[in-house]
């Protein structure tokens, strides 16, 4: 669509340019130039256009009833997305779709105590795959059917078995999982204490039993030594 | 430590090296599923024919529920002719196969049967839901459902012939 670059005085006005003159009288952006073109942006066209304003005495006389009722629309259809607006606002949270409704980090918690399946040493909470995205899905919407995490976890340990959890549940055979590495450091640390308790109470019973005693062949070097230095 | 005590060492490290030597003889990726003899989950998937695909639809008879995906190479490609020929030949004897393609595109499921002119029911898994609730990990992994809708065996990896005839065969067997 192209319109002419100016619209002098007395020219021919098609429809076109009538509903021109409409939009440019409404607008609050005062004319710039008793005569002659203004340039305006029209971002729904994505070009420069042209559009032509006419003297303020044609605007004042030809458009106000057309402004009026625009204005009228406009105030029509800000009243009514204030009404959406306002509905939205009040309406109970029930109401909104389930899936929208799990918070997240409650979901990531849930997610973080089971084993991404496809991935080495990930859970599903940190796993990228699609697999865990799925996971997390189902986990989402069970969430949002109303189970409990504790309800959510168990469905996933009923699918794939203890296996899925990344720690394994405090009972019966587990415990030895969980107690092993604290048993292993106590004894470790037993056996460390007992090791240097008798080093040091061995040194201190040489010390004190053999005070600067010299080992026989020892000394006998020594004496060895002094004798060939003596010769020399 | 006296004398008498230095025999606990080598014998302390005993038992770590029995686990270790146990590790090596069992296969880390089979994981025994928790669903074996225990009913089935019910599904509703439409069919990439364009038809509804239901467990429920199939009760009474054998049903080998295949997991695959188009990207699964080469152990869903090995199996895919078995599938089907094991399909055509105990179709008749009340044994379904039906396929669930997961984690993939419509086109590419569509291609691979197109591949093996796979006549036996299968549908895409959009959600992972299915996936999910029988418990799989990976592609491609088979149950084989007994007629009375239990989850009486579950293999992992690419059926063979004879996985599939031993397991459906002992199902027919047991009849209803």
């Amino acid at each position: 669509m192209s319109y002419p670059r100016a619209l002098g005085n007395g020219a021919t006005t098609s429809s076109a340019q009538r509903v021109i003159r409409q939009r440019a009288s409404c607008s609050s952006t005062p004319a710039t130039g008793a005569l002659g073109a203004t340039p305006v942006t029209s971002a729904s066209m994505k070009r420069r256009v042209s559009i032509p304003t006419l003297p303020r005495n044609d605007r004042a006389a030809a458009v106000q009833p057309g402004c009026r009722r625009a204005w009228r629309l406009v105030l029509a259809v800000l009243a009514l997305v204030a009404a959406v607006a306002a509905v939205a606002l009040v309406t109970p949270v029930a109401a909104q779709p389930p899936a929208t409704n799990v918070d997240d980090a409650r979901l990531y918690d849930i997610g973080s105590q089971l084993r991404c399946v496809v991935c080495q040493n990930l859970s599903v909470g940190d796993s990228p795959s699609e697999m865990a995205q799925q996971m997390r899905g189902v986990i989402r919407e069970r969430l949002a059917a109303g189970d409990t995490p504790e309800q959510v976890v168990q469905y996933f340990v009923d699918k794939y078995g203890e296996w899925i959890l990344l720690k394994p549940r405090k009972s019966g055979f587990n415990w030895l999982v969980w107690l092993a590495p604290y048993v292993a450091v106590a004894v470790g640390l037993a056996l460390f204490a007992i090791v240097l308790r008798r080093w040091t109470r061995t040194r201190r019973t040489r010390a004190a039993t053999v005070p600067g005693a010299v080992d026989p062949a020892m000394r006998e070097r020594i004496r060895r030594e002094l004798e060939l230095e003596g010769d020399r | 430590m006296t004398r008498r005590w230095k025999w606990l060492i080598p014998a302390a490290a005993l038992p770590v090296f029995a686990l270790l030597a146990f590790g090596f003889t069992v296969n880390h990726r089979d994981i025994p599923s928790p669903l074996v003899d225990r009913p089935a989950g019910a599904f509703a998937l439409t069919s990439y024919a364009g038809e509804p695909m239901t467990l429920a639809a199939h009760r009474g008879k054998v049903v080998v529920l295949n997991f695959w995906a188009s990207w699964c190479y080469p152990a869903c490609y090995e199996e895919a002719p078995v599938l089907e020929r094991g399909w055509r030949a105990y179709k008749d004897r009340g044994v379904v196969v039906m396929g669930i393609d997961i984690q993939d595109t419509p086109e590419a499921g569509k291609k691979f049967i197109d591949q093996f002119s796979l006549t036996f029911p299968n549908a895409l898994d959009p959600t992972g839901r299915v996936s999910v609730d029988y418990g799989v990990y990976g592609v491609p992994e088979t149950f084989f459902i007994d007629a009375k809708g239990r989850i009486r065996a579950k293999h992992v990896g690419a059926v063979t012939e004879d996985v599939f005839r031993r397991h459906v065969d002992r199902l027919l067997a047991e009849g209803g």
